[in-house]
């Protein structure tokens, strides 16, 4: 009952519960699934999930536990380093049946506190939120005891390769086939550079706004932009430019010595191909 | 189950494009990000996904285990696939992936796997995600069916075989057919996108910008030293060959001049004993020539992109420094 955890979702598995959701069999109201990842004392890192099989039928609660366990079985194959750390549910509450299948959970994972975690894909405030829950018993000492979820702080990380394949992804949001072609370097490169150039047109607005006294003047953004502007090494015009060739000259002539590789290969196969 | 496309064609004239779907992708990334952590080996897994009209879609993949013994990689797949099966993704196996460390994927291996997977399955395909190269800034991801040749040659294992590689004109650049590769993603999956957008802002993809050109390209160009020596084995291979089978030639001309010459003077022919001219064998490490050929290209490629980019970023920074007029405070 560490009530300083917190827990890392990294956003896979956000992508799995959603598409996990849309392939459900039309009866099912919600699905739930198993989380796998890694914990520490007051961290727990969820990174992959896989959807299990279940039946809610008024009262009563029918989970495939064989699946689950042969699935979570050959996911260790695969990472042995992932254990089973929660479950999921998706829908935007945490309903009775919760508690029965928290209890099973927790009897199968070697985490201390296994986490329940909601995704809210029928989206009821228009949005769709995601929150972790771990169980508390409470009660009276001595009178019928009973479980409360109370929420954990959620946070989204990614490393590197995973913010670009998100980036991508977003760009399918703006067109009507849903489809995003990934471009080839330089476009992209020229895409970065816009961003930039957007960025400083927007800091430079701001600048003047706050000099010209339209906006008041915020201390910590004043300090930020100094350490930006200091952060700038500061050279002579000879000594950059010495530099700046220097840079150029070895990137040319690796440029120059690739190509000859190249037709040099082409070459090499052409004759091959020759009959004696 | 999904319409199949025609077989036949060198290339298959019906698929246009592979359409993988953002899951797919994220669970690819995941996949060979925690495979590259542990250990240098390539990360390998299967996609599952339909074949329509004119264009492969991937919606789902699992990864592979390694091969350690007492693994099997066909219940694996099985038990995997009947697993899924009951939780409603699609169960077609039309491909599969390897992770790739800046570039290095053209060998053997590659070839062989993706020859049993398009002898089963016409319409298969392998992609080639780089992990390093994604994690630099740009998302590299890309599709791959061998060819016609190239299958041919794969079946008949005719990797040194000067005489086969001839009559099938293969040569580096077409021992495989890329295919565009397309993201989509479901109109739910674009609400959570909305949602992840506000957490990781979307101007965020800076890490491209960096200046440090130095350490990439020392590991590209280490690269194809290696590459060029194993290269220059092979063309002295070639050498040799084509040296022995000049020695053929004449010592059969010999032979048959000096079988006329006795024959004109009446006495028997020599018998025609072959002599021992035995075959040279490849260096057992020896790969061909096709398959570093095309690696080599490939090394090629990647540094002309690579230095295009920092050339272009040398001379933004060019014009950047050129600018200092600076702006008098308090104006």
């Amino acid at each position: 009952m560490s009530l300083d955890l917190t827990v890392k979702v990294h956003p896979t598995v956000l992508f799995q519960i959603v598409d996990a959701y849309e392939r459900r069999t039309q009866d099912k109201a919600r699905i739930i699934g198993t989380l796998l990842g890694t914990y520490e004392k007051t961290n727990i890192e969820v990174t992959n999930c896989f959807c299990v099989p279940h039946a809610e039928v008024s009262e009563e609660l029918f989970i495939k536990m064989d699946f689950a366990s042969e699935m979570y079985e050959l996911h260790q194959q695969v990472a042995p380093l992932e254990v089973m750390v929660g479950w999921f549910a998706t829908g935007p509450e945490v309903t009775d049946h919760s508690v029965l299948i928290h209890t099973y959970y927790s009897k199968q994972a070697k985490c201390p506190t296994p986490i329940h975690l909601t995704l809210d894909t029928v989206m009821s405030n228009g949005r769709m939120g995601w929150k972790a829950y771990i169980s508390n018993p409470m009660g009276v000492p001595g009178g019928t005891g009973g479980t409360m979820f109370s929420p954990v702080p959620v946070e989204l990380v990614a490393h590197g390769a995973e913010l670009v394949g998100i980036n991508t992804a977003q760009n399918t949001k703006y067109s009507k086939t849903k489809t995003f072609e990934p471009q080839t370097d330089l476009s992209q490169f020229t895409n970065a550079v816009r961003n930039i150039e957007e960025m400083i047109d927007h800091l430079a607005v701001y600048v003047d706004d706050v000099l010209s006294g339209k906006t008041p003047p915020d201390a910590t953004v004043g300090r930020q932009l100094l350490d930006m502007v200091h952060s700038v090494p500061k050279m002579s015009q000879e000594e950059f430019d010495e530099m700046l060739n220097s840079n150029i000259k070895d990137l040319l002539m690796v440029v120059y010595l690739s190509q000859l590789t190249k037709t040099q290969i082409q070459v090499s196969e052409k004759l091959s191909h020759l009959k004696l | 189950m999904a319409s199949r496309s025609r077989k036949g064609g060198d290339s298959d004239p019906q698929i246009t494009h592979v359409q993988i779907d953002g899951l797919a992708m994220m669970k690819i990334i995941k996949h060979c990000h925690q495979d590259l952590a542990s250990q240098a080996d390539e990360a390998q897994g299967v996609l599952l996904g339909l074949i329509m009209e004119n264009k492969l879609e991937v919606t789902n993949c699992f990864p592979f285990p390694r091969s350690i013994d007492g693994v099997d990689d066909e219940r694996y797949q099985l038990d995997m696939m009947r697993l899924l099966r009951l939780v409603n993704v699609d169960y077609l196996s039309v491909g599969w992936y390897q992770s790739a460390s800046s570039g290095n994927y053209i060998s053997r291996q590659l070839l062989e796997s993706q020859f049993q997977y398009q002898d089963s399955i016409e319409e298969s395909f392998v992609i080639i995600y780089d992990p390093m190269k994604t994690a630099a800034g740009c998302l590299a991801i890309k599709a791959y069916r061998l060819t016609k040749p190239a299958m041919e040659m794969v079946k008949e294992r005719g990797y040194f075989n000067f005489d086969m590689l001839r009559t099938l004109k293969i040569g580096h650049e077409n021992m495989f057919q890329e295919l565009k590769v397309v993201v989509r993603n479901s109109h739910l999956v674009n609400a959570l996108l909305s949602e992840l957008s506000e957490v990781f802002p979307e101007t965020r993809n800076l890490e491209m910008m960096d200046l440090g050109t130095a350490p990439v390209l020392q590991r590209h160009l280490r690269s194809i030293m290696d590459c060029t020596d194993e290269m220059s084995q092979f063309h002295q291979f070639q050498k040799q060959t084509v040296k022995q089978q000049l020695e053929k030639q004449r010592y059969t001309q010999r032979r048959n001049v000096e079988n006329a010459a006795r024959k004109a003077r009446g006495e028997p022919p020599l018998p025609d004993e072959d002599f021992n001219f035995k075959p040279i064998q490849p260096p057992r490490d020896l790969e061909a020539g096709v398959i570093v050929g095309g690696q080599m290209a490939i090394y090629c490629q990647q540094i002309n992109d690579f230095c295009s980019q920092a050339l272009a970023k040398l001379f933004l920074v060019d014009s950047l420094h050129q600018n200092p007029a600076p702006r008098p405070l308090g104006q």
